[in-house]
């Protein structure tokens, strides 16, 4: 892969379904290679592999700790994450509002 | 309604609950056919000019979203996990720019449809996580 564009970069992080499953467990703290290789049937070698481009891609970086080498995510502040959550919550109840008027619209002309 | 809520140690995120006076497959696929969503995604005043969805495990979804004043947003994501007319796991993941810089974003979202004798219980849970910034 040539890219160095950071979007590209991101998606194609995100793209594979272990790696996304490795971000979400480390959503829940910090985890070394082998903790992170725990769910898959899977070899150190290649869970390092995929560490590196989530590495590269900006989306974990990894401790100094030179036994273990924990991966963590590089996360925004959590102010940040506060204030998306607020908005995407706010977001989703105006969905579930236009959701009820949607049925209420498909009933009304079923029934018709 | 156990295992539903949020504990004390998940990633960050909120549960929502909304009751619908409709049959619960009608309700599940105001959730699931494109041609419905396309009315209901987004946010308020835009339009969804693109949206495909591969309802199944691993399958596909892309929705475009056109606000009001024109700007286009892309969703994408995978279905984890699809139990007709009961259960929708999926993952999103979009690009925005929060408080300055652009930030990508993910979500896992979890929608359960349960009769209830008030009509189709609705719970969506969602975690979320910003995965990076730059500017």
């Amino acid at each position: 892969m040539t890219t160095t564009d950071p979007l590209s970069l991101t998606f194609s992080a995100l793209a594979d379904p272990t790696r996304r499953a490795m971000l979400a467990r480390l959503v829940l703290g910090e985890a070394s290679v082998v903790e992170l290789a725990q769910p898959f049937q899977m070899s150190a070698r290649a869970v390092s592999k995929h560490v590196r481009v989530l590495e590269r891609a900006g989306l974990v970086v990894r401790s100094r700790d030179q036994q273990r080498r924990p991966s963590r995510l590089q996360a925004a502040p959590l102010r940040e994450v506060d204030a998306w959550l607020a908005d995407y919550r706010q977001l989703w109840t105006q969905r579930m509002d236009r959701i009820d008027d949607l049925l209420t619209k498909i009933q009304a002309s079923d029934a018709s | 309604m156990n295992g539903l809520q949020r504990r004390a140690n998940d990633p960050p995120g909120f549960a929502l609950t909304r009751r619908y006076d409709a049959p619960r497959n009608l309700v599940f696929q105001v959730w699931t056919d494109p041609r419905f969503v396309a009315e209901w995604w987004g946010v308020e005043g835009a339009t969804n000019p693109e949206c495909e969805l591969d309802v199944r495990p691993d399958g596909r979804w892309r929705i475009v979203m056109r606000t009001a004043s024109g700007r286009l947003y892309a969703n994408s994501g995978t279905y984890l996990e699809v139990v007709p007319d009961r259960r929708l796991v999926y993952w999103l993941g979009f690009v925005a720019a929060v408080l300055g810089p652009m930030h990508a974003f993910q979500a896992f979202s979890l929608a359960f449809f349960a009769i209830t004798s008030g009509g189709v219980l609705v719970t969506l849970l969602v975690s979320g996580a910003i995965l990076g910034a730059w500017r």
